[in-house]
């Protein structure tokens, strides 16, 4: 996916994805992100260039920590925008989630 | 002309020149209960008249000073006093004098030397008339004040006369004004509006036959009957056939009759239904000119018949007057009759020019006639201006790609109206889970049909948008709106929508399933805002 960027540490994947997140996008990302999980033990998904989420977004988002933690292994929402944790808030969800906020919450995970 | 005591004694007073008959028949009088006082000229005579207030007077014709003849005529004509009772006594007994003081409103005549039981009797017959007369005046006041009490009623049955700017959902540039002016105190003419449903005003203006307590009576019933059509949600022809059946049932053989012309301005869906029983066409003004909205069946209160209603387009903006028969029908001050054809023109050139009726067609109506219209009957009108809401219209097929860019094209035009982000943000949210409901359950997996969103804009209020699929539909009885549990696939875009809006349905209409919701905005966030 052109808007999907990937950084990748010993333990961790960086995924950065930039757009929205609706219904026309998410079967896109799923396969992009059946690849990307396979050898990652630490998922933490930029959301800070994700301008718009629906509900089809969100049941992405859960549907993927779901899935990682079920192997035992991490999963964290990083920078995501106030429109996108409104939309969080708006589900109940919000705490549902990992959420970092800062460089140096980033730092120690990507070790 | 002040009123006299309303006892039963008789006051009579004797007015002759000869100090001995006056004292005689004074005597004579008080010995039958009469009160009486006396005089001795036509000039005293009117002094007395003032302060005694006679029922009855006994008036010699040849006086000093000024005779009897002189004094009739300044009751009559001065003090305008036609009641009370003048009898002529007088030795003069030519036809010609007798006819002078009848034509000059003397009552009755008695010829010098008089019978003193003529005289009596005279009286006596003056008496029972005075007595009568009290007895219908007293009996008119009553019924009188009864007729105000109607009017008073009747008034409080019909809404302000003021300009009143319509502030009932669905409806929000839309002005009434009224005009009321009965001919007597109750009048059979009948104005109302209220809304019926959300997004439609119901405006009548009826006319009942005749004047007096007897049409306001049946004005009443017809009033009545129309705010039932509200409470019960009734159709315009439900609500004729209702009120024709009470009619025909009260009036039975008698002839009263009812023209009505109720109209529903349904600014939802963008309809003018109409039923004009009988009625005086109603004026429909828009940019392309003036209609009017003909009789569409008989008068109501005659026979049973059906009312079928008329629909027509309702222009985007434009008004209508609604009126009765007095305002045509009527003497112009320099001659001729101002007829319907007269009236027809001039309303359509004042409704054409946009005028705040019906003040500016009663000023046209002045300066035609050179003065205020000599109406005849009672005059009422009903004017109403309306300006229906931005709406616009979008689709595309239900697919999520294409629908998503049809929701970013409808936000992107309501970007021109709403400067506030969080509104817009949340409006394109739940556009989008409307929408996405569509594509994602509507129609059969490989089968996408369409999906339509119809935006409509109430500048500085809300913004109202329905997306309508001609999927098979699904039944949302029993869904509940609690927030869906991560574990949960669905029902989380419903949940959101909820969340976000101020009203939300789910419906099934001509064969479409609509979901429809209404997000109110605060003034401030609005670019323009009236």
């Amino acid at each position: 996916m052109d808007n999907l960027r990937i950084e990748r540490t010993r333990n961790a994947v960086l995924a950065e994805y930039r757009g929205e997140m609706t219904l026309d996008v998410t079967g896109e990302l799923k396969v992009a992100f059946d690849a990307i999980l396979a050898d990652a033990e630490c998922l933490i998904l930029d959301l800070s260039g994700v301008s718009f989420i629906d509900s089809s977004g969100i049941g992405f988002l859960v549907s993927l920590a779901s899935r990682v933690e079920n192997e035992a292994k991490s999963f964290y929402l990083y920078r995501p925008g106030a429109q996108v944790v409104r939309t969080l808030e708006l589900v109940q969800l919000k705490k549902y989630f990992k959420i970092i906020g800062t460089e140096e919450e980033l730092a120690p995970l990507m070790l | 002309m002040s009123k006299r005591y309303e006892t039963d004694s008789i006051r009579v007073l004797v007015v002759d020149d000869q100090e001995a008959l006056r004292e005689a028949l004074r005597e004579m009088l008080e010995d039958f209960a009469y009160e009486v006082d006396t005089a001795e000229d036509g000039e005293q005579a009117i002094v007395r008249y003032n302060e005694f207030r006679p029922n009855i007077i006994l008036l010699d014709m040849n006086m000093p000073r000024m005779d009897g003849l002189a004094v009739i005529k300044y009751l009559r004509e001065v003090e305008e006093d036609s009641d009370v009772l003048i009898t002529m006594l007088t030795s003069d007994r030519s036809p010609q004098n007798k006819l002078q003081a009848f034509g000059a409103g003397a009552n009755d005549f008695l010829y010098k030397p008089f019978d003193r039981a003529e005289l009596l009797a005279r009286v006596g017959v003056g008496a029972r008339q005075v007595r009568l007369n009290r007895r219908l005046r007293q009996a008119f006041e009553t019924i009188d004040d009864e007729l105000v009490m109607v009017a008073e009623l009747q008034g409080r049955l019909l809404p302000g006369v003021e300009l009143v700017p319509v502030s009932w959902p669905g409806m929000s540039d839309v002005r009434l004004k009224s005009l009321y002016h009965p001919s007597g105190r109750a009048s059979g003419d009948y104005f109302d509006f209220f809304p019926v449903g959300e997004g439609v005003l119901r405006v009548v203006v009826a006319d009942v036959s005749g004047h007096g307590a007897r049409a306001a009576f049946l004005m009443g019933i017809v009033r009545t009957l129309f705010r039932v059509s509200q409470s019960h949600y009734m159709g315009l022809a439900d609500a004729f056939q209702l009120i024709n059946t009470h009619l025909c049932g009260i009036i039975g053989e008698e002839d009263d009759f009812a023209t009505v012309l109720a109209v529903d301005l349904d600014f939802g869906h963008g309809e003018l239904r109409y039923i004009n029983a009988g009625h005086c066409p109603g004026m429909l003004s828009s940019d392309s000119g003036v209609d009017d909205l003909l009789p569409t069946g008989t008068v109501l209160g005659f026979f049973e018949a059906p009312y079928q209603e008329r629909r027509l387009k309702l222009p985007p903006r434009g008004g209508l007057f609604m009126y009765t028969d007095g305002f045509y029908d009527w003497q112009r001050s320099g001659g001729g009759l101002f007829d319907y054809d007269s009236f027809r023109e001039l309303a359509a050139r004042v409704v054409a020019e946009h005028g705040e009726l019906p003040d500016s067609l009663m000023d046209s109506m002045c300066a035609e006639n050179g003065g205020a219209p000599a109406f005849r009957d009672d005059v009422t009108a009903l004017w109403i201006a309306f300006a229906s809401p931005l709406e616009s219209s979008y689709h595309c097929l239900a697919e999520a790609v294409a629908a998503r860019a049809m929701v970013r094209g409808a936000v992107g035009d309501l970007a021109g109206l709403i400067a506030d982000k969080d509104v817009l943000y949340d409006l394109d949210l739940a556009m989008t889970e409307a929408v996405v409901n569509v594509v994602e359950h509507a129609y059969p997996e490989g089968q996408p049909g369409d999906v339509e969103v119809r935006v409509r804009v109430d500048v500085g209020r809300s913004v109202s948008v329905e997306v309508a699929d001609g999927g098979p539909g699904f039944d949302p009885t029993g869904r509940d709106l609690c927030p869906p549990g991560p574990r949960e696939e669905s029902g989380r875009g419903v949940y959101i929508l909820s969340q976000l809006v101020d009203a939300l349905d789910v419906i099934r209409r001509d064969g479409k399933n609509v979901v429809s919701f209404i997000k109110n905005i605060e003034k401030g966030a609005w670019i323009i805002c009236e």
